[in-house]
């Protein structure tokens, strides 16, 4: 469960991030975000997996993405919500 | 490494295998038959001509234009595609009417040309090789977007079995020239090894691209957080180069003359390059002519020439895939696809599929395989799990082929005319492995792999002498005609009946623990 789900919220926080911040055209941006994010995906599940107590990973995972989280909001294109 | 994380990442490697395995053995058995799509299409029509008439882009492309301008002269838009090849055999044509005054969509038609009368042909009504490769990422009697949830799913646990799987093991290059045939569990593990490491390239890539098809809908949010008013609409219009979407100006004009514009694109592209010719608003001021190039190199996507539809002036070129970012999602697609493969290469995309699934299989039966040894040796108790794994197993591994077995069995065997058939032909596939997914409950372990494999062997090796029988396309012309594509489906056929012969002889001769361990 924290693998999946824990996992998949901070992928998406860590690639809105990425996408923000990358230096591209905004559209290229998004898409770089997106290609990567898979490889990012696997990488949090086998994390979260090599963690040693379900508690671990789920503090584990959701640390970083209110970190990240915080980060996309503060680094969002100008003009939006 | 320290040996608690190999652990458990053994541990996350068997259930992420075992929890999907049988989806992605599905995934990758009908996607491995998609690479050879058009010519199960041709296999599934024996009506169409054995060799095809050589016909240039141009002249194709005005039967197309003549055909358009009689049936459909006030249509919103036209659409030609001339034969371009192996992925495009045909002269195909689709028009769409204008909207209704409602404001309603207008009706769509499509059809096949001849191109030697220019009439529309009537070839047998079939889900051909089409409808299996649009299995493996579509399945079947479930909604798409659901279906693509679903693969998207698997294939990510595919991703995660594939990483974890490499941590696991660590030795490539030994387990390369490791296998211990009659060792039971040993030459199972051997065997899932060698698999997984032969192709590992090929995993990795059909995969990790496989993900990227749909990664518009399964990374939706990241697309909503830049762009959330205009939402995915408005990220694919910047993302995505097409031609700019105009309205029609409601005044009349003759449209221009196609052949300067074919002219046009040899010039630019060179001889027969032209995929398709999209014609928006025909017979209207402000008509689109935007031609496609063909795709040969690795990049999914063509070129794009947009003309004025009435003066027929140059207004855009438009670049397959401008960035970079671009050009790796293209090229992840394009390699997935590999429409650029010929011949050899496209045999090596199959076999590659093949092995794939091979090693999921292969994993599956390990899985089984690891538990009867412990309950030989008393140190687990039978399992319902077990035996159901292991039903599952059967009806999958070898009920699977069956069933697509029984969908060329029926293509055969219903008449040509019959009402609804291309739906009976998959209805045909999927009664069938329902059949053998629930056989082995009503008989052994051991029996049901025996029988179903032999059944296997049949329903494969005796599919060429059914087309002999059923039609005159069989290998007694196809082979003097030199037409390599409709042979070789004989031929493949035939091997995979005796390939199936051969396993399910060997296990017929084994005692039944041994069989499958």
């Amino acid at each position: 469960m924290a693998a999946t789900i824990g996992g998949y919220a901070l992928t998406i926080a860590a690639s809105i991030s990425l996408s923000n911040i990358l230096p591209l055209p905004r559209s290229d941006a998004v898409l770089t975000a997106i290609l990567l994010s898979f490889a990012f995906y696997a990488g949090t599940v086998l994390w979260a997996f090599s963690a040693r107590t379900p508690r671990r990973a789920w503090v584990g995972l959701a640390f970083p993405s209110v970190i990240l989280a915080c980060l996309a909001w503060l680094t969002r294109p100008t003009g939006t919500l | 490494m320290n040996e608690t994380f190999r652990q458990s990442m053994a541990w996350l490697h068997t259930w992420a295998g075992l929890l999907v395995g049988w989806v992605l053995f599905f995934i990758f058995l009908t996607g491995t038959a998609g690479y050879f799509d058009t010519e199960i299409d041709r296999w599934m029509q024996p009506e169409r001509p054995l060799a095809a008439t050589q016909i240039t882009t141009a002249k194709a492309i005005a039967i197309g234009l003549r055909r358009l301008q009689d049936q459909a002269p006030d249509a919103n838009r036209w659409f030609i595609a001339p034969p371009t090849g192996r992925d495009n055999p045909d002269l195909r044509i689709y028009w769409q009417e204008r909207p209704n005054a409602d404001g309603r969509r207008g009706a769509e038609k499509r059809e096949v040309l001849d191109v030697v009368t220019g009439e529309p042909v009537t070839y047998r009504d079939t889900g051909g090789g089409q409808l299996l490769y649009k299995m493996h990422y579509e399945l079947h009697y479930v909604p798409s977007t659901i279906a693509h949830w679903i693969v998207g799913i698997a294939t990510m646990f595919m991703l995660v079995a594939i990483v974890t799987g490499l941590i696991i093991h660590g030795r490539i290059f030994r387990d390369f020239f490791t296998f211990r045939p009659r060792r039971g569990q040993r030459s199972w593990l051997d065997a899932h090894n060698l698999l997984g490491v032969l192709a590992l390239p090929f995993h990795l890539m059909i995969t990790y691209s496989g993900l990227i098809f749909f990664a518009y809908l399964y990374m939706a949010p990241i697309i909503a957080a830049t762009y959330p008013e205009e939402g995915r609409r408005g990220f694919l219009a910047e993302a995505s180069s097409g031609a700019e979407r105009v309205e029609a100006a409601n005044v009349a004009a003759p449209l221009a003359s196609i052949e300067p514009l074919l002219a046009e694109a040899e010039r630019r592209w060179g001889k027969d390059q032209t995929r398709d010719i999209d014609i928006r608003y025909p017979g209207d001021a402000n008509a689109r002519i935007i031609l496609r190039r063909d795709q040969n190199a690795l990049l999914r996507r063509g070129e794009l020439l947009i003309f004025d539809g009435a003066s027929g002036a140059v207004l855009d070129a438009v670049e397959a895939a401008p960035s970079t970012p671009r050009v790796v999602r293209e090229a992840l697609l394009g390699l997935h696809e590999g429409l650029f493969a010929g011949p050899l290469l496209r045999w090596l995309y199959f076999f590659s599929g093949l092995v794939s699934t091979a090693a999921i299989g292969a994993g599956l039966v390990l899985w089984t395989v690891k538990r009867r040894a412990r309950l030989a040796n008393g140190r687990s108790a039978p399992s319902l799990g077990l035996a159901v794994v292991e039903r599952l197993n059967i009806g999958t591994i070898v009920g699977l082929p069956v069933a697509i077995a029984a969908y060329f069995w029926a293509n055969r065997l219903m008449p040509a005319g019959f009402e609804g058939r291309a739906a009976w032909e998959a209805h045909a596939m999927f009664v069938a492995w329902a059949i053998l997914l629930l056989h082995p409950v009503f008989r052994s372990e051991h029996r049901a792999w025996i029988e179903q494999l032999w059944l296997a062997a049949a329903a494969f090796a005796f599919l060429p002498v059914l087309n002999a029988l059923t039609t005159d396309r069989h290998l007694g012309v196809t082979l003097p005609h030199g037409d390599w594509a409709l042979a070789a489906f004989d031929l493949t056929m035939l091997a995979s009946g005796l390939a199936f012969a051969c396993v399910a002889w060997v296990v017929t001769c084994k005692a039944p623990i041994q069989a499958i361990g």
